[in-house]
């Protein structure tokens, strides 16, 4: 019998299955459609390349939401499960890895984009599993269901700065609060400062939700 | 007591009244002006070329500032777009210039400003062309004439008859009864090769007309002065190849007609005031409208031709499959021992990463820009260069393109919606307004495809008659002289609509024999693309099938180093009309 906390188990396996489907269809959906440029002039709709690095970004933040969901019922507590939910989240990455180096070809020559997206969307990741986790313990503490909690936190974080940095009265520095925001002005060339600003949301969040997890488990062990 | 009485305060007061009456002048000299003029006598088309006089006034900075006109193209209700033109000369002091600038939809005032070096506007006009606006070319005339001209003819004087030749682009014909200015020959022979029509009334006033450039299109050669049965003096001469009489009098020519290059030119064997009005008619019929010629449809047929770079979906089909089937393999084993699990997923997916990583190197980035490039120079005694780009973008970010043209390129609205105004192939307004910029002096167009993901420009120039065509006739030989193009691919001698290939041309002189094997539609069936399709539209606008002609193509080229996410191509085309001894 597989352990709950394996990345074999079939709750993880599912997972990852899931991932490898959603991203390859993004992928595919990136490719341009059409032999010669008359075919793309005659279709009415191209999907850009970005929908790829949109569908990675939004998966593997997800992916993140689910293990730290699955972490409360794993045999382990504190810095190890923490610990383990990251070797997760690197292992989603391992699998990923062939489909970032496929889609090297859709960004015409800027190399350095890749390894910062993926360590941008690993960094994400693991901030959304220590939110999943948090609330997850904070739920089951209280004995209270937390899923719709869940979902809906991650699509605030995911989507909300972006939307609302869309607006033209509000600096679009906003935008890269949002793990969509930061991944598209990463593809589109950020500056230093902007990666700074959406690399250090990401961290802070996450450092905050370890500072949190450390608290209710002491105050659980308390009671 | 006066000034005038004590002679003391009157050296001051007259030193004073000066310096005052000095600063007066240099308080008055600091607001620099412009007066502008633009079309022919404010006559404009839209989408089409128009000159631009310009007079600077009281601007002596010492800086040198550019000249800036502005079009604002559409209206709040149906969306409207901003073309900037920088045009092609420096300011430095006051003086008159002249450009050329292209018109697109002068409903609204068309601004011209004098921006100085930091950006500041130093002087600005407007211009209101909405009641001297045409929708289609009309006739032009210089010097007078005894009817009038179907439609009623603008009339220029000599100064404003311009000195380049796609400045004639908004004329349907060229009226010329008095000797044009010597400058201004050789444009209205250029302008006639690439499609112009011209009547030149010189009848036996002809040798106050004479010019290396009236020469060179005169559809008579020996020219003399005979006085007819009428007692008319008349203008005659041997016909040359090609050149026919459509209006005659007692066997005497009045109109002589030949076709130069794409246009046509007429000339008057009598003077103007001795035509009868039945005459006049008839020459007014026969002159036909000119009609420019373009590479536009080539240069877009091209483009749409050009293959799409990228990786193949089956490629990306058959990584997910074995991501898939990877995984699998590696949870069945890592469900009996973990480390052979990891194990078997860090080798799958490692051979994985190695694969897709080599199938996505550069031969597979994904093109986002894609533009096709054609250069088509006609040459006969005088030569002409119209460019034409087509580019096609998915990325609808801001671009810049480099054109290296003589004139400010023109957009025109894609071949395949042809019904659509101009303006809705610009870009359009969002939160602040879109800029589409045309910079003369670096030779660069920054565009933006949003909306539309394919654009096509064109640009005129002159070019030196780099390939020369003698033809003698009797020999049966044809003589080439290349100074153009290393190499040419595709060429074709053709005589009289027939002709044959012929192998590449090298640089310097080359001899052939005339062999007119084959008919131009036989030569087109059993060429490849693209050539075909370019000798098929050269047929379509040039008149190959009278006279001797040397039609080349250059190989399809990527001209400079290969830029990422970007396939460029170019395309030169040579056409040369021969000298037939």
């Amino acid at each position: 019998m597989t352990k709950q906390d394996s990345v074999f188990s079939s709750d993880a396996v599912q997972g990852y299955v899931l991932l490898l489907l959603a991203c390859g269809a993004g992928l595919l959906f990136s490719i341009p459609a059409g032999a010669r440029v008359s075919d793309l002039l005659e279709l009415s709709w191209s999907p850009s390349p970005l929908v790829f690095y949109l569908t990675y970004v939004t998966l593997v933040g997800l992916l993140g939401t689910f293990r730290g969901m699955a972490a409360t019922r794993w045999d382990r507590h504190g810095w190890a499960t923490v610990l383990r939910i990251v070797g997760h989240i690197l292992f989603g990455q391992l699998l990923l890895l062939p489909y970032l180096l496929f889609s090297r070809s859709f960004l015409a020559g800027r190399g350095l984009v890749l390894p910062l997206l993926t360590l941008y969307a690993t960094c994400a990741s693991i901030m959304f599993s220590l939110i999943a986790y948090r609330v997850e313990l904070w739920g089951t503490t209280r004995r209270t269901h937390t899923f719709l909690l869940q979902y809906t936190l991650f699509g605030l974080v995911l989507i909300l700065p972006w939307a609302i940095g869309l607006i033209s009265q509000v600096p679009t520095v906003l935008t890269l609060l949002s793990p969509i925001g930061a991944a598209l002005k990463i593809v589109r060339d950020a500056s230093a400062g902007e990666l700074v600003l959406a690399f250090a949301f990401v961290v802070a969040i996450a450092c905050a939700q370890l500072v949190g997890i450390q608290r209710t488990l002491r105050r659980s062990h308390v009671v | 007591m006066t000034t005038a009485r004590n002679p003391k305060l009157c050296v001051p007061f007259w030193l004073l009244l000066s310096a005052l009456i000095l600063l007066c002048a240099v308080v008055v000299r600091g607001a620099p002006s412009i007066e502008v003029q633009i079309g022919f006598n404010g006559h404009v088309v839209p989408e089409r070329y128009a000159p631009l006089r310009l007079r600077i006034r009281d601007y002596d900075s010492g800086e040198s500032a550019c000249v800036v006109v502005t079009q604002r193209l559409g209206n709040e209700w149906r969306d409207t777009a901003t073309v900037r033109q920088e045009l092609d000369f420096s300011v430095t002091s006051d003086g008159s210039y002249t450009s050329t600038v292209p018109i697109y939809e002068p409903l609204n005032p068309i601004e011209v400003a004098l921006v100085d070096e930091t950006g500041r506007t130093v002087a600005e006009t407007s211009l209101n062309l909405q009641l001297t606006r045409h929708l289609e070319p009309f006739p032009l005339l210089y010097g007078g004439l005894p009817f009038a001209v179907a439609e009623d003819p603008v009339p220029v004087t000599a100064a404003e008859l311009p000195t380049s030749w796609w400045a004639y682009d908004s004329v349907r014909s060229l009226w010329l009864s008095s000797p044009p200015p010597r400058e201004a020959w050789t444009a209205i022979a250029q302008w006639v090769l690439s499609g112009g029509s011209v009547v030149v009334a010189a009848g036996p006033d002809y040798f106050r007309f004479d010019s290396p450039g009236l020469r060179s299109i005169l559809p008579i050669a020996n020219p003399a002065i005979e006085t007819g049965p009428d007692g008319v003096l008349h203008l005659v001469g041997t016909l040359r190849e090609g050149a026919s009489v459509p209006v005659a009098r007692d066997g005497l020519p009045i109109l002589v007609e030949w076709t130069y290059g794409a246009g046509h030119v007429y000339l008057v064997a009598v003077r103007a005031a001795e035509l009868t009005e039945a005459e006049f008619a008839q020459m007014i019929g026969a002159v036909p409208a000119s009609a420019r010629i373009s590479l536009s449809a080539v240069s877009e047929a091209l483009l749409g031709d050009l293959p799409v770079v990228r990786p193949t979906h089956l490629s990306a089909l058959l990584l997910i499959a074995i991501s898939c089937v990877g995984l699998a393999g590696a949870a069945v084993l890592g469900r009996r021992r973990r480390l052979a699990g990891w194990l078997a997923a860090g080798v799958v997916f490692a051979a994985l990463s190695v694969w897709s990583g080599f199938h996505a190197n550069s031969t597979n980035d994904v093109s986002y820009l894609y533009s096709m490039n054609t250069s088509f120079q006609l040459i006969a005694t005088f030569g002409i260069r119209i460019d034409s780009y087509s580019f096609y973008s998915s990325d609808p970010r801001q671009r810049e393109h480099t054109i290296g043209s003589e004139a400010i390129p023109v957009q025109a609205p894609p071949a395949l919606l042809p019904e659509h105004p101009l303006y809705a192939f610009m870009p359009q307004p969002t939160a602040t307004p879109w800029i589409y910029a045309h910079t003369a002096k670096s030779g660069r167009v920054t565009t933006s495809t949003v909306g539309v993901r394919q654009k096509t420009f064109h640009a005129f120039a002159g070019c030196p008659s780099l390939l020369h065509l003698a033809v003698d006739s009797a020999a049966g030989r044809a003589v080439l002289t290349n100074q153009a193009a290393d190499r040419l691919s595709n060429c074709w001698l053709l005589v009289d609509g027939r002709g044959t290939p012929i192998p590449s041309i090298p640089r310097g002189t080359s001899t052939y024999s005339i062999q007119a094997e084959q008919t131009l539609a036989a030569l087109v069936s059993e060429t490849e693309e693209p050539a075909s399709l370019v000798l098929q539209h050269l047929a379509e606008e040039l008149p190959l099938h009278q006279g001797v002609w040397f039609v080349g193509l250059s190989p399809l080229l990527d001209p400079g180093p290969q830029l990422a996410g970007q396939k460029v191509r170019h395309l030169d085309v040579y056409v040369v009309r021969g000298e037939v001894s």
